[in-house]
């Protein structure tokens, strides 16, 4: 599967958040900047979860603004439960919709965080996983890492700012392993058989 | 310059010298412990003699090493040997788990006061076959490798790694090391792949078993890359390890390296390991020049290639004084030779009254 999968939509007002959405299941929501779409990290989630893109433009207000904006994005499409993954820039929008009170969200996971995070952050009691690229030589993931005392920090080797392009396959595996079990991630599964 | 005393714990036992791996059908645990005993017992001498450091590496499934975790060797050193620093150099590190690693010689660090030295190597072809590692991923191992203990060192808070070849879900090692931000770093630095790394990560680079042409190569090369990234690298950046015998004339140090069989590399003894390891790329964009450096010579083309250094302290003066001119080396890491009991201790003790205070001079000037 490729991004090439990915359907954009938006409704036919033109007023709400335009979208990509692909695959089944259980909801995966990710926030990624205006600028950029669905990468092969999307596409391999997509394989097995239900994922909705949202990228909101510059005049989509402030990250809490476009927060609120996704949410009801959301609602509209019937999306009760869902985890929300925020990408570069997408990882303050993807707190607030966290924070959201109304929210069913089962935890968040920010690749390659840029920009200062709010103080309000400190208040997350979901699981949170930061994900910074070796080759990033921007403190923001680190900067997010300190208001989220309790998240849970992964380094991910040979990547820059753009995880999900330079390691899709490394994002998804752990992206999916970190939404279905938590903080249970922290313990492998993979069998380390050679032979049965 | 500085003086590291390099001794594989080679067994002291009859064995072959020619054949990877050698069977345990020729093992004695009498001479393993003798084998042993002797390490520790030449270590000492250097260390009172003035050698700066003491140096221990990892081989496996044979005589000419009895150290296949250098780490054990080195914490043991760290209790024995109470100047010098203690030089791993190194593990191998495309077959061993990196955070073991960081462990491991934060340990050392810890256990002598500050004193490591870690050398991060990819070791010697046939290594690959042991922990049944594909060679052809050595370099982006190492690569990888080097940088999470680079990370486990220097982070101070709970981390995860997402590799290619290493994942870790949570890392937080203890203890760390006591020198800061790490102890020195080394690597090889003898094909152009590597020399390129080392510069640009800030690394020293070491030869071993060698010759001082190509190692000149290399390290002008290695130069050329750190001046691109934007630093020099000083004299303590670059190693050169040679086999070594001094005795009171140069006639006696002949005479004992005479009874001496041809050294054949770990690499050559197993001719399948050595094509299939060939095969797999390791050797990298210079295959020849690589595969050169352990050719079979005679002694005097080994002594003037500046493969081994022996003779009367003079001789042996004027040895290291032209790999550190050649070279710009500023350490030295001379391997015992032969274990040829007393003579060997005399050797030690003749390059640290003799040499050594004259190589220091070199420093200065």
């Amino acid at each position: 599967m490729t991004e090439t999968n990915f359907a954009r939509r938006q409704a036919a007002d033109g007023r709400d958040l335009p979208y990509w959405e692909a695959g089944a299941g259980e909801t995966i929501v990710a926030i990624v900047p205006g600028t950029e779409q669905p990468t092969r990290g999307h596409a391999l989630l997509a394989e097995r979860r239900r994922v909705v893109v949202f990228a909101p433009p510059a005049d989509a207000g402030s990250p809490q603004e476009a927060a609120r904006r996704i949410a009801a994005a959301v609602a509209k499409l019937g999306i009760e439960h869902c985890d929300v993954m925020g990408e570069g820039a997408g990882a303050s929008a993807a707190l607030w919709l966290a924070l959201a009170p109304q929210a069913e969200i089962g935890a968040v996971v920010l690749a390659a965080p840029l920009g200062s995070p709010d103080d309000a952050f400190r208040e997350m009691t979901r699981p949170v996983l930061v994900l910074a690229g070796t080759r990033n030589g921007s403190a923001d993931a680190e900067r997010y890492r300190a208001v989220l005392p309790e998240c849970h920090f992964m380094l991910v080797y040979d990547a820059g700012t753009a995880i999900g392009a330079e390691r899709p396959e490394a994002l998804a595996f752990v992206v999916r392993e970190f939404f279905e079990r938590r903080d249970l991630f922290l313990v492998s599964r993979e069998s380390g058989k050679a032979f049965p | 310059m500085k003086a590291a005393l390099f001794c594989a714990a080679r067994y002291v036992g009859a064995a072959p010298h020619d054949i990877w791996p050698l069977s345990g059908e020729y093992y004695s645990s009498e001479a393993a412990v003798r084998s042993i005993e002797t390490t520790f017992e030449q270590f000492r001498c250097a260390d009172e003699f003035g050698f700066d450091w003491v140096t221990v590496a990892e081989h496996h499934f044979s005589g000419f090493s009895l150290t296949p975790n250098p780490m054990v060797m080195a914490g043991a050193l760290s209790q024995i040997v109470r100047r010098a620093k203690i030089a791993v150099l190194g593990p191998t590190l495309p077959i061993l788990n990196p955070v073991r690693v960081a462990e491991e010689l934060a340990m050392i660090d810890t256990m002598s006061g500050g004193r490591l030295v870690a050398g991060m190597m990819r070791g010697t072809p046939n290594e690959y076959v042991t922990y049944n590692i594909n060679p052809a991923e050595s370099r982006e191992r190492f690569a990888e490798a080097l940088h999470l203990i680079r990370r486990a060192w220097t982070e101070t808070r709970p981390f995860g790694w997402l590799g290619r070849y290493y994942q870790y879900r949570t890392i937080s090692i203890w203890p760390r090391p006591v020198q800061q931000p790490h102890p020195p770093l080394y690597m090889s630095g003898s094909s152009p792949e590597a020399g390129a790394f080392a510069a640009q990560n800030h690394i020293g680079i070491g030869f071993a078993f060698t010759t001082v042409p190509l190692a000149k190569s290399a390290v002008q090369h290695y130069r050329t890359c750190a001046r691109e990234a934007g630093w020099e690298p000083a004299a303590d950046n670059v190693i050169y390890r040679a086999m070594f015998h001094v005795a009171d004339t140069d006639e006696e140090a002949f005479a004992d390296m005479s009874t001496l069989p041809p050294r054949i590399s770990l690499a050559d003894q197993n001719k399948a390991i050595a094509e299939g390891v060939r095969q797999s790329g390791y050797y990298g964009a210079d295959a020849v020049g690589q595969q050169q450096r352990t050719s079979r010579r005679e002694l005097a083309d080994r002594i003037e290639l500046g493969q081994i250094i022996v003779g009367g302290p003079d001789s042996v003066f004027a040895q290291v004084k032209r790999i550190h001119d050649e070279l710009g080396a500023g350490v030295i890491d001379l391997v015992v030779g032969a274990q040829l009991g007393a003579r060997t201790l005399h050797s030690i003790e003749l390059f640290g009254a003799k040499v050594l205070p004259r190589l220091r001079e070199l420093s200065q000037q």
